[in-house]
């Protein structure tokens, strides 16, 4: 499905936002493009309702119909009545209030996941995302049934590599095809099959390591090939192994929320204090090594602490030290 | 009982695991060692132990001092791990990778340290995984859900100064 989508007014970091949030309906197969407004035939509408000129063009929309989403900083009752939006909307928001415009009636809550599903389904977000895009190795291994979790040889060209969630590792015949194989993760074209028992051993695969960290980098490589993770209530039982990501501290917030309770992922940005899109790899990356879990979408838990990060105390300024966050003044 | 002021992190584990190293890699100028010459076929390439005990500093940003201890991994050292863990606000648990036991081990040293310190953050770090092809995490993870909490698991080379101060970091994040 083809949709335009016009901004109007928006400010420069309002405007990349909407952005990347008109590209992450690409999970639900809209193809849309963002423009300014001209007055011509559009879709919905994304305006600024602190401006006058945003405001004025939201009555000229709403007068022919068309859906609108408004940002504004000052959410009153009238603003509210209004279906407005903070101005300072994470991605996620937006992607959400944009596909409740665009799709009025057909934007649902995924349904609850019946109790003991422990496994990410493909559900609808397969049945909606363009194939292409299912078809990086990340996707498929974090959503397909038939992959997830499952201990797979992976070949790409003349590319080999043995993806073992089982074991936590990745294994590959020289470090140099490991590096090639991250770099190209996000690419389409990934061929797969299951192991049999002891064809790993039999492979003579050396060269060993962790999975949850070899995943993550190449999802963070290629993070602009792949949608962003579709929302959902999810939960880590089990720390990724981030030891060798060490420039990665982004993804210890992340995993240190997700392991915590289960959380709705659109809360998760301003609880790691990490970029969204940064998230959503985090959350490929998780979920293709089989560690990240689907929870009951009632069963989000408000954290312990409001933030992924010790705020107060000896952890707080050990955070600091360790470079987990800003040096405080 | 090593007990004062000073807030306290501990590194525990068996004998090889890289204990030394890491409080090294983690700890601001030179770390205090009681290293003796050792000499074992099975780890050839290690040529000393800790004995007694390693002893290093952090120093925060508003001058709090962070003392960094190491236990000493022999058996026959295990009467220094309460004195050394006792009031401990961290520990890191390193483990060798190379260990056939090594999901053994780890749930005897987080039973261990969870007894003495029940309140400190728990951290595992496995070195030398990548010298073993037919490693797997799965049963050290497995050990360490046995704690009841959630406790990060990392695969690290200890000798690299930032995967050390990587599995600091969670442990930080372990203690939120």
């Amino acid at each position: 499905m083809r949709s335009e989508i016009r901004g109007v007014a928006l400010a420069l970091m309002q405007k990349e936002r909407v952005a990347a949030a008109a590209r992450s309906l690409s999970a639900h197969a809209i193809q849309a493009r963002l423009s300014d407004w001209d007055g011509t035939r559009c879709d919905l509408v994304v305006a600024n309702a602190d401006d006058g000129y945003g405001r004025h063009v939201i009555e000229i929309a709403r007068r022919r119909g068309l859906a609108v989403v408004a940002l504004s900083a000052d959410l009153g009752a009238e603003c509210r009545a209004q279906s407005c939006v903070d101005a300072t909307a994470s991605e996620a928001t937006l992607a959400d209030e944009m596909l409740r415009g665009l799709r009025p009636d057909g934007h649902e809550v995924e349904p609850p996941v019946p109790q003991g599903e422990s496994r990410v389904a493909l559900g609808r977000v397969a049945a909606l995302t363009p194939p292409a895009l299912l078809d990086a190795l990340p996707c498929k291994l974090a959503l397909d049934p038939a992959w997830a979790g499952q201990d797979v040889l992976c070949r790409l060209d003349h590319r080999h590599v043995y993806l073992l969630p089982s074991r936590g590792r990745v294994l590959t015949a020289t470090m140099s095809e490991q590096l090639s194989v991250r770099d190209h993760l996000c690419e389409p074209g990934w061929s797969m099959r299951r192991l049999e028992a002891g064809e790993v051993e039999r492979a003579g695969a050396e060269v060993s390591t962790g999975l949850d960290a070899f995943l993550l980098r190449g999802v963070l490589r290629g993070v602009d090939k792949l949608p962003l993770f579709p929302r959902r209530t999810c939960v880590l039982e089990d720390w990724p192994d981030l030891g060798s990501a060490s420039d990665v501290t982004a993804a210890l917030k992340v995993a240190g929320a997700l392991s915590r309770g289960a959380i709705d992922s659109a809360a998760l940005p301003a609880l790691a204090d990490v970029d969204p899109r940064q998230v959503s790899a985090c959350l490929w990356a998780f979920a293709a090594s089989g560690l990240l879990k689907r929870a009951d979408v009632g069963s989000a838990v408000v954290p312990r602490a409001p933030s992924a990060v010790p705020a107060r105390g000896l952890f707080a300024k050990l955070a600091r030290h360790f470079g987990l966050t800003r040096v405080s003044v | 009982m090593i007990r004062d002021a000073a807030a306290k992190l501990v590194l525990a584990g068996p004998v090889g695991a890289g204990k030394t190293a890491a409080i090294r890699a983690i700890s601001d100028g030179e770390a205090l060692s009681t290293e003796m010459p050792w000499s074992d076929p099975a780890q050839p390439e290690k040529t000393t132990t800790t004995v007694a005990l390693d002893f290093a500093n952090i120093l925060l940003d508003d001058g709090t001092p962070v003392l960094v201890y190491g236990l000493p991994g022999q058996d026959h050292f295990a009467f220094m791990r309460p004195i050394i863990l006792d009031g401990a606000a961290g520990a890191i648990v390193l483990l060798d990778g190379r260990d056939p036991e090594v999901a053994a081990h780890c749930a005897a040293w987080l039973h261990s340290v969870a007894s003495i310190a029940p309140d400190a953050a728990i951290a595992v770090g496995i070195t030398h995984t990548d010298l073993v092809s037919t490693f797997s995490l799965a049963p050290v993870r497995a050990a360490a859900r046995c704690l009841g909490r959630p406790v990060p698991v990392f695969t690290l080379d200890a000798r690299d100064r930032e995967q050390a101060r990587q599995l600091a970091r969670a442990l930080v994040l372990a203690a939120v």
